[in-house]
């Protein structure tokens, strides 16, 4: 496994070193800063709305005025970053010619996508947690609070979370760096991917939801539970929903369903907040589902990878 | 001639059998007429009487004279000589009169009788063991000259007097209530307002006495003051005080009517005042667990046993009891027993009544904590106790989820064996 080693070890360099990573880095906790800036601005204004049980998670789902709150910031624009980490992964050393140079040494062709792969995940890793940890410790000055032990297992959950799901995009762009020879079209490619599951798949499940079960003007209340199921049903091909959907109700304990349709059966349930594990409970399906997507995702690419055929040119 | 003679001693044997035939009346008429010269009586309607310690009589004894002729006869009155405290005398008539020794007694009606009083008075203590004796006294009378005796023994017995008929029921002392009856559930107090009223003619210390059945307990204590117990109060003469009498009954005392005596003592007067208690029955009905805690924990789809306990916390049964559930739509919540027929109070059961609850969660219900209402009801009382129940979801999803994760594992792990190290 020497090979797999010094790939890694080479990757992480390269990442690291890049100027992406450094202008990204830059951006996005220039965003999680402002996110904090805002929301104690808001709070100052108004301490009411900033009261209750777990005070220290709200802040990362409070969306205070214009600016997003920031799950939303990590569901839309971590797909971004993974991309940017992964669209020219292969291809730009296929093109550049360093591909044949590399495998030429004593290195399996395994070691190297394996490599790749795990140096993109380690780096995006570090760039969340140190996000993550900088909006916590900033939070802890500016508003004086602890997180309790559960806040901080959620936190530490969220966190993983997002890693899989950036993880899931750079594995996108890792796969399309594979299977397309230039960097601009794989580029092209995950872009527009990413647009479809962030803004067009809103508009799409909108439109077949208002087909299926059209709304009048006066829509009984089971007709506009159904659209909003079928909407919801679609919106889930998405894994910026599914992560959107897991990410709030890890970081927001009296989440307990998503959508009308449940909302209506269930008024009676009390609205006391659920253990962590009845949390993961209630996104367990969308869990599994996130994890399950990294997985094939990288299995395709090794798959495709493997037995592609690299010449010298 | 001889016929003559002889119809005459025929008809003087007729004439004697006639007489002798008619006779004996006549005859002793001639004998009492014969007595009749000098003669008297005494005559007393009761000769043997039971008297009472204290008690004093007067009885009158009369003396007639039958004879033709008027008597003066001497009277002495004969004490038994162990009756040594009783007070015995011969007087007139007269109230209180003076004592007779001789009276003289004419021949014709309506003097030849007289009636004197024989005062008896038994001593005012009898020592023990005299009780019920009996003491004969004599009455001895004879005619100055001696010729005619007579005499009557009255014989009297003492007994002791009973304690109670010692101190007779005064008037002087008047106890008042506006409401003589009073009704309470057991366990509670009653309360009696008693209005007391001396009307000696001094100030009157009275003791207060309640009779009270068995195991239950009273106070008494001034109006307005009635966290202060009294056994005694002073009322002044022609005054008249307010009491509390304060009744307590006992937590098992049974549903029914007691009679109760309030008695007021002053020296030898006494007075009482009858009192009625009516004891109604308490229903009062609790229901818990076994810990005290109402929180239940129950997965959605299943079908979950818990158990909790009623029990009556009142002096009577109570009737029907039954238990209905609110929960949220679709949950089906079953009692054993459904219904029970009569709670008895805990107090005879010692124990309260297990029930065990089932409770069905529909499939796909939303995790959280749910409010489960629960309510026993019998005619007479229902309580009603509310369980937190905590719903999750059953934790088989997230094991296929976990082998749906496994298998891609595998997969992966698979696909690495065969496209590797080329």
């Amino acid at each position: 496994m020497s090979g797999l080693s010094v790939i890694y070890w080479k990757e992480l360099a390269d990442y690291l070193g890049s100027r992406k990573f450094i202008i990204l880095f830059l951006i996005v906790t220039l965003t999680a800063g402002t996110i904090i800036y805002v929301i104690h601005q808001s709070v100052s204004s108004d301490v009411n709305q900033f009261t209750g049980e777990y005070l220290f998670l709200k802040l990362f789902t409070f969306s205070a005025g214009t600016l997003p709150s920031f799950i939303f910031f990590v569901s839309f624009f971590g797909p971004l970053i993974g991309i940017i980490f992964g669209f020219d992964a292969v291809n730009s050393e296929r093109s550049g010619g360093t591909m044949s140079m590399v495998l030429a040494q004593p290195i399996y062709r395994d070691a190297l996508i394996n490599g790749k792969f795990l140096a993109g995940i380690t780096t995006i890793a570090i760039m969340l947690i140190s996000i993550i940890v900088i909006i916590s410790g900033l939070e802890m000055t500016v508003f004086g609070i602890i997180p309790t032990l559960q806040e901080l297992f959620r936190i530490i959950l969220f966190s993983l979370l997002s890693i899989v799901y950036i993880g899931f995009w750079m594995g996108l762009g890792i796969l399309f760096s594979i299977l397309f020879r230039q960097t601009a079209t794989s580029a092209l490619v995950s872009i527009m991917v990413w647009i479809f599951f962030s803004f067009f798949i809103l508009m799409v499940a909108n439109v077949i939801a208002d087909q299926m079960a059209p709304l009048g003007n006066n829509a009984s209340l089971e007709l506009i539970a159904k659209n909003e199921g079928i909407r919801n049903m679609i919106l889930r091909v998405s894994p910026l929903i599914l992560f959107q959907e897991c990410t709030t109700a890890i970081l927001n304990p009296s989440v307990r369903f998503f959508g009308v349709t449940t909302a209506l059966k269930n008024l009676e349930v009390m609205p006391s907040p659920l253990s962590i594990g009845q949390s993961v409970m209630v996104v367990w399906p969308q869990f599994i589902i996130l994890i399950a997507l990294i997985l094939v995702c990288f299995a395709v690419s090794y798959v495709v990878f493997m037995r592609q055929e690299i010449r010298s040119t | 001639m001889n016929r003559k003679i002889k119809d005459f001693l025929f008809f003087k044997v007729i004439i004697l059998m006639i007489i002798s035939l008619l006779p004996l009346p006549s005859l002793a008429q001639t004998e009492q007429a014969e007595k009749l010269e000098r003669d008297f009586l005494i005559y007393s309607q009761f000769s043997n009487l039971v008297l009472e310690e204290g008690q004093s009589v007067d009885l009158e004894v009369k003396f007639i004279n039958r004879g033709e002729n008027p008597e003066a006869i001497t009277v002495e009155l004969i004490a038994d000589p162990e009756a040594e405290d009783w007070d015995v005398a011969l007087h007139n008539e007269s109230w209180r009169g003076f004592k007779v020794r001789q009276l003289n007694l004419l021949s014709q009606d309506p003097d030849n009788s007289r009636a004197l009083n024989l005062h008896i008075e038994a001593p005012k203590e009898i020592e023990e063991g005299q009780d019920q004796k009996s003491y004969t006294f004599t009455i001895k009378a004879k005619t100055t000259d001696g010729q005619l005796t007579r005499s009557l023994d009255i014989v009297v017995a003492a007994v002791g007097k009973k304690e109670e008929e010692v101190k007779k029921e005064t008037d002087e002392i008047i106890l008042n209530t506006k409401y003589p009856v009073v009704e309470a559930a057991s366990g509670k107090p009653m309360k009696f307002e008693i209005e007391v009223k001396n009307q000696t003619d001094e100030d009157q210390i009275m003791d207060f006495a309640v009779d009270l059945p068995l195991g239950w307990r009273a106070t008494i204590s001034p109006r307005y003051r009635e966290d202060e117990t009294i056994s005694a109060i002073k009322i002044n003469k022609a005054g008249t005080e307010t009491i509390i009498l304060t009744v307590n009954t006992p937590f098992t005392a049974e549903k029914d009517e007691y009679e109760l005596k309030f008695i007021v003592k002053a020296g030898e007067l006494e007075k009482s005042l009858d009192l009625k208690a009516i004891v109604t029955g308490t229903y009062v009905m609790n229901a818990g667990t076994e810990t005290g805690n109402l929180k239940l924990s129950t997965i959605s789809g299943e079908e979950k046993d818990f158990t909790f306990y009623i029990w009556n916390e009142g002096s009577a049964a109570i009737d029907n009891v039954t238990f209905f559930s609110t929960a949220p739509q679709g949950w089906e919540i079953k009692f054993n027993p459904e219904k029970m027929v009569e709670l008895p109070s805990v107090v005879q059961t010692n124990q309260p009544e297990k029930i065990s609850m089932t409770v069905k969660v529909p499939q796909n219900t939303v995790p959280g904590d749910y409010m489960i209402t629960v309510n026993a009801a019998g005619t007479q009382d229902q309580k009603k106790i509310e369980f937190r129940t905590t719903v999750q979801v059953p934790t088989k999803w997230g094991w296929i989820g976990v082998l749906i994760i496994l298998a891609i594992l595998v997969l992966l792990l698979s696909i690495f064996l065969k496209l590797r190290r080329r």
